[in-house]
Parts: structure tokens; C-alpha cells; sequence
């Protein structure tokens, strides 16, 4: 079974960057999924089913801790794991998202063995091909 | 303090270019006769410190680094789009990896989104009094990095 990934980023060059690496972590990836922003996320998953999310911060329209507020909110997605893809670096910060129910980080720029990493801390390695 | 801010701004485009682009990044030389920018980004930083940063690139390098970026070919009509989509997420990584490197891992910033603005504009930055200027060899091509401090 491969694990579906919504990406939620307002950088297009970001989206695909994370898609292809993604492709190329060694993890078995089924569907990915894209949005712009957290509003376009929610409508996103009101038609598909991911197993994990990677989302920026800083986006217009929904940021990626409004986003994460509207999960909690939900019955359905509550437990949906979400990790924050960002420059910054500030452990400050780390912990504020960690406050806020954020279940993992990465920094840009990111290497594939990072996010093959964070995908089996999250989800297990168990269904890797 | 200047030399502290060009190192920091120097591993950072070096890290940022380097993952993200497969790009080589060497110290500039002068009168090596390289291109010149002709493009530039530029993004505002605030909270601990306030300013803003900007990378200057030579146009004809923003399909490299898009392509490196990306994976694949940029054409078609979404081409310029993501050029200069490719140097603004570029800037981006600079900026957060310059940060932290710069004031530590401790202050928390908020940074604007990265936008392209007419080259004139970091030429006229880059010569007022405070702003610190790192230029760089990026594949042959002269890369310009500016910083400028404002006062809070």
C-alpha cells in the first residue's frame, strides 16, 4: 500500500519540487494531491485521502497554522499528521508549531533521505517498497 | 560586522544552491568579465531585526535554475512564470538560511513573500550608505546578494 501526500504550498516551483522528490525518497507513494493555500488544502480534502500533508507557512488567503487549526477542528482529519516545509530555522518557532500540534519539520532546502525520514518517523516504514 | 554578514550570506547561498539547484557557487572575482545580473527578487525580513534582502541574477541562468529546480524542461507558456517563480523560492531559502545563520536559531522572524523588482532598484540600494553587498560566481555568472539593515 502506498501512502498519499497533500501538499499545500503557494510556490508552484515548491509543489513540484517536493513532488518529484517525493518520487525519488524511496518511499512508496500512491496519489499526490496539491493546493495553493490552507482554504484550497480543506477543499482538497473534501475529495481525496492523504496520509500526510506537507505545508508551507507564510501562504495568502489561509497560512499553514490556520490550516492546521481547521484540522484540529475536524472530526474527520484531526489526527491527520501535517509537517511544515519552511526557511526558517528559529527553535523558537519549532516549538510554537510543536504547541500547536504540528507532528514534524522540515527545512528548505530539503535532501530526499530528509523526507523519507519524517514520512517513516510518521507513518512507518513498514509499507515501503 | 560586514565580514560576519557576507559569511553567513555566503554559506547560505552556498547550501541553498547547492541542494536545491546542483549549482556551483564560487567567490567572486573582480574584473572576471562574467555576465552581469539583469533580474532581481527581494524580500523584507522583521522582528528581531528589520531589513531587506535581495538576489540579483543573470537572466539567461533562471532557466538552469528553474530547470534543477524542477526536474524538467521550463517552456511553454507558464516558462517566464517559473523562472521567476525559481528565484524568488531561491531568495526565499537564502533569506531563512541567512537568518538563522546570522542572529541564531533562537529569534523568530517574519518574512514577506518574495517578489521581482526592477533591477534599478538593488543598484540604487546596493550604493547607499549600511547596505552590505555579496557578490558571487554562480555558474559563470555573476549572482549579487543585498542586504540592508533598516533602523528599527
Amino acid at each position: 500500500m502506498a501512502y498519499n501526500i497533500l501538499i499545500v504550498d503557494d510556490s508552484e516551483v515548491t509543489r513540484n519540487v517536493m513532488a518529484r522528490t517525493l518520487k525519488m525518497c524511496g518511499v512508496d507513494i500512491g496519489e499526490m494531491y496539491f493546493a495553493e493555500n490552507g482554504k484550497q488544502g480543506l477543499e482538497q480534502l473534501d475529495k481525496s485521502w492523504p496520509d500526510l500533508v506537507f505545508c508551507d507557512i507564510n501562504m495568502p488567503v489561509m497560512d499553514g497554522l490556520e490550516f492546521v487549526n481547521e484540522l484540529h477542528k475536524s472530526e474527520e482529519w484531526r489526527d491527520l499528521p501535517v509537517v511544515i516545509v519552511s526557511t526558517e530555522g528559529s527553535q523558537t518557532r519549532m516549538e510554537e508549531l510543536r504547541q500547536s500540534g504540528i507532528k514534524g519539520y522540515i527545512r528548505k532546502p530539503f535532501k530526499a533521505e530528509q523526507v523519507a525520514e519524517i514520512i517513516e518517523q510518521l507513518l512507518g516504514k513498514d509499507q515501503h517498497v | 560586522m560586514s565580514d560576519v554578514i557576507k559569511e553567513a550570506l555566503y554559506e547560505s547561498a552556498m547550501t541553498v544552491f547547492e541542494t536545491s539547484a546542483f549549482m556551483d557557487v564560487f567567490e567572486w572575482e573582480e574584473d572576471s568579465g562574467l555576465p552581469m545580473p539583469d533580474i532581481a527578487a527581494t524580500m523584507k525580513f522583521a522582528g528581531h531585526a528589520e531589513g531587506e534582502i535581495s538576489l540579483s541574477l543573470f537572466s539567461e541562468l533562471l532557466d538552469t535554475l528553474a530547470e534543477n529546480m524542477l526536474g524538467e524542461p521550463v517552456e511553454g507558456p507558464n516558462a517566464e512564470k517559473q523562472r521567476q517563480d525559481a528565484l524568488k523560492e531561491a531568495l526565499n531559502m537564502v533569506c531563512g538560511n541567512f537568518l538563522t545563520s546570522w542572529m541564531g536559531d533562537a529569534p523568530v522572524f517574519n518574512l514577506s513573500p518574495p517578489e521581482i523588482i526592477d533591477i534599478r532598484r538593488v543598484a540604487e540600494n546596493a550604493e547607499a550608505a549600511g547596505r552590505i553587498v555579496l557578490r558571487l560566481n554562480l555558474e559563470d555568472t555573476c549572482a549579487e546578494l543585498v542586504v540592508t539593515k533598516h533602523t528599527k
